[in-house]
């Protein structure tokens, strides 16, 4: 009768975790109502120890842990529908989920690998980041006719707030070193010339907007670790000219733009592209922490882009904003500022760093792996 | 004795350079050292070795083969191997979500000039043909989203790629995977999915049929089949065509800065001086379905939001909707009505 007792029991822990597991993986092709088994990784960061990678799956609808010590998988926790942005708590005991087209946010335990609330917030949240002192979080609801960053209060995990932005689809946001200020990437459907706010966290209120001319497409946004900065992945679409050309970036152009934070400041748009050789669709970007270098996930061209900031930052310095307008369109200067390009795996949309700044990790979204990349740090 | 001494010195002399030299060469290079695996091994299949068309629509219609399609046509439509230098893909245009970024361009297949606003593919495939035009120039256009993306991406893919032709397998995959995007639905209605008192007020509008909207744009918003689209063409005053439609200005999003800043994008190095100008003056009726995620509007993005369609602003008088006699409320019922759907 035990035997019979303990059999059962191992069969039925089995079933439920075989559920559990199937739950965890399965989903749809974003977009779409197709089934898929492949969880595609849209995005990945760093506990702040250093010794966790968290994956949003966005057609997997969960999480993924990853122990970057043994780099193995250890656990992976069913969120709603395509995530597609996390971040840790300083104390690594909490990871706040966007699940972008469930318009809410995760609470998962780290610990315990499960979710204990979830907040509803505005329409699409796809990028989210925590004050300085941790006490809120910034949802940015990324919605074609949404213009509002999200806030929430990490100790109570509820929505206290929110700050409107002077345009639609706010699609990333970066909080200054000294916490006081956040850059918030507006990608407005519609605008050809986009911009980026600057915004006061003691008041929530725009304090700058500023315009990046011939723009589209913005992605990841970080800030310099000295704050005089913010760098942001950007296209130029070229629709004044026919679609008769492609060649010489004439359609299409994928650039970094970098832009003063003092008020009124420098915008220079940093080419990514070569003669006969472009950094299709750049998605994710980092920056160390020493800040030397900065890494862009090319998504389009499945590799993962290094710059030497301190190269670009003497560009934007011994440039006038005249220069740096007539430069965006320039291919033959981007190999001034790389450093290399490293081959990774099909679709990094997003790239993260270790704290020291030693490795960087690239989430693949089509290989449904992780490239873990030595850094020139190293 | 000696000569083993030496020998094994210089062995490991050898042995050390060797490994020094390794370190050296490899400090300070960036590097992928590892890969974490955390789904399925996933490889798209190589250049040289397609599927078969048979194959093909065998996985088309058969689960689960379909899923593997599906996320194959998703991979190009992400993919930028395919233009001539890797500018671009589909996604930079209608961007990863399927849908759009909303901006006009001039492909030069209805004639130079002609700017066209970049097309929401989200549920497109609820209502064939897909150009602005309602018509796409080719006999199989009866077969729906194959004929669109047969003419742009596959038979002639120089208007956008300017590179090789799709393969008949990779262009199915392709054409699979937009077929499968769905309407992702409105974030504006109460939380049960019933409409605010706002958009009621606006559907009462919307189906008056002295204003006329629901004429063109049939449906029930209560009713998630409902497609708001006769999928007829009509002339809503927004075509301009001949002498007295040249434009200065082809549209709200057109960067004007090109032209003021003295580049003529259709000087003589392209020998067509005129710009704005539409062959034909009546375009497909769009569905209304996300229409919130779909601006700017008209076939020419010349309306820059939803109340720019309405207010007689882009368009000739009344002839999109009968709508002068409306007054500010009513009109903004309108748009958040529109917003619901």
């Amino acid at each position: 009768m035990k035997k019979r007792s303990l059999f059962l029991s191992i069969l039925g822990a089995g079933l439920v975790s075989l559920l559990i597991s199937q739950s965890a993986s399965a989903g749809f092709i974003q977009g779409t109502r197709v089934r898929t088994e492949h969880p595609s990784p849209f995005h990945v960061s760093v506990s702040p120890d250093g010794g966790t990678l968290f994956l949003a799956n966005q057609s997997g609808h969960s999480v993924t842990f990853v122990d970057t010590r043994t780099r193995k998988v250890t656990g992976e926790v069913p969120v709603q529908v395509q995530p597609e942005a996390t971040v840790c708590t300083q104390d690594g005991r909490t990871l706040y989920v966007c699940n972008a087209e469930s318009d809410t946010v995760s609470v998962v335990d780290v610990g315990n690998k499960a979710v204990i609330k979830t907040i509803k917030v505005g329409d699409w949240p796809c990028s989210i980041k925590l004050s300085n002192d941790g006490m809120k979080a910034y949802v940015c609801c990324s919605g074609s006719m949404w213009n509002s960053v999200d806030i929430i209060d990490t100790a109570m995990n509820n929505k206290i707030g929110e700050i409107r932005t002077s345009d639609y689809g706010p699609r990333d946001i970066a909080i200054s070193p000294d916490g006081k200020t956040a850059a918030v990437v507006l990608d407005t459907t519609g605008k050809i010339n986009r911009c980026v706010d600057f915004i006061d966290l003691a008041t929530g209120r725009v304090t700058e907007t500023r315009v990046i001319p011939g723009s589209a497409n913005f992605r990841g946004v970080e800030y310099t670790p000295d704050g005089q900065y913010v760098l942001f992945t950007m296209e130029q679409p070229k629709n004044w000219l026919p679609v008769c050309e492609a060649e010489n970036a004439q359609i299409f152009s994928n650039n970094v733009a970098m832009v003063e934070t003092k008020k009124g400041g420098k915008v220079a748009q940093f080419p990514l592209d070569e003669l006969n050789n472009y950094d299709g669709n750049p998605y994710g970007i980092a920056i160390c922490p020493e800040g030397k270098y900065v890494y862009i996930g090319v998504r389009g061209m499945h590799r993962v882009t290094i710059l030497d900031l301190a190269k670009m930052t003497d560009i934007i310095q011994s440039s006038s904003q005249c220069e740096l307008d007539a430069m965006k369109d320039d291919l033959t200067i981007m190999v001034d500022y790389l450093v290399t390009r490293v081959n990774v795996g099909l679709g990094p949309s997003s790239v993260a760093l270790s704290p020291d700044g030693k490795i960087c990790y690239a989430a693949n979204y089509f290989s449904n792996n992780v490239s873990v990349i030595r850094t020139p740090l190293e | 004795m000696k000569k083993m001494f030496v020998m094994s010195l210089i062995a490991t002399l050898c042995l050390f350079s060797l490994t020094a030299t390794v370190k050296f060469a490899d400090a300070g290079e960036a590097q992928v050292i590892a890969t974490i695996q955390t789904g399925p091994e996933w490889e798209p299949l190589e250049r040289g070795e397609p599927l078969t068309v048979p194959e093909v629509h065998y996985r088309v219609k058969h689960s689960p083969y379909k899923s593997e399609l599906v996320r194959y046509g998703q991979f190009q439509f992400n993919e930028n191997s395919w233009t001539l230098q890797g500018e671009y893909s589909c996604a930079s245009c209608h961007y990863e979500r399927g849908q759009t970024t909303g901006l006009i361009w001039d492909l030069g297949d209805e004639g130079w000039g002609s700017w066209k606003n970049t097309k929401y593919i989200r549920g497109g495939r609820y209502l064939p043909p897909f150009r602005h035009e309602g018509f796409t120039g080719h006999p199989d256009e009866i077969v729906g989203a194959t004929s669109s993306i047969d003419r742009v991406c596959g038979r002639d893919p120089g208007f956008v790629f300017r590179s090789e032709n799709f393969s008949p397998e990779r262009l199915e995959a392709l054409i699979a995977y937009i077929r499968s995007l769905e309407f992702t639905g409105s974030p504006f209605r109460n939380e049960d999915g019933s409409l605010t008192a706002a958009q009621k007020r606006g559907w009462k509008v919307f189906s008056d049929p002295k204003v006329g909207c629901i004429e063109c744009h049939p449906g029930d918003p209560n009713n998630p089949r409902a497609l708001f689209s006769d999928a007829q063409t009509h002339d809503v005053g927004t075509g301009r065509v001949g002498k007295d439609g040249f434009r200065t200005t082809p549209g709200a999003v057109f960067n004007t800065t090109a032209l003021e800043a003295g580049v003529d994008p259709y000087g003589e190095e392209y020998d067509v001086p005129i710009i704005g100008l539409d062959l034909v003056k009546e375009f497909d009726t769009p569905t209304l379905r996300d229409i919130y995620a779909s601006g700017t509007y008209f076939h020419d993005g010349s309306a820059e939001t939803l109340m720019n369609t309405i207010d007689n602003t882009c368009t000739t008088k009344d002839m999109h909707g009968v709508t002068s006699h409306l007054n500010n409320q009513q009109l903004q019922d309108l748009v958040e009505f529109m917003k619901a759907l």
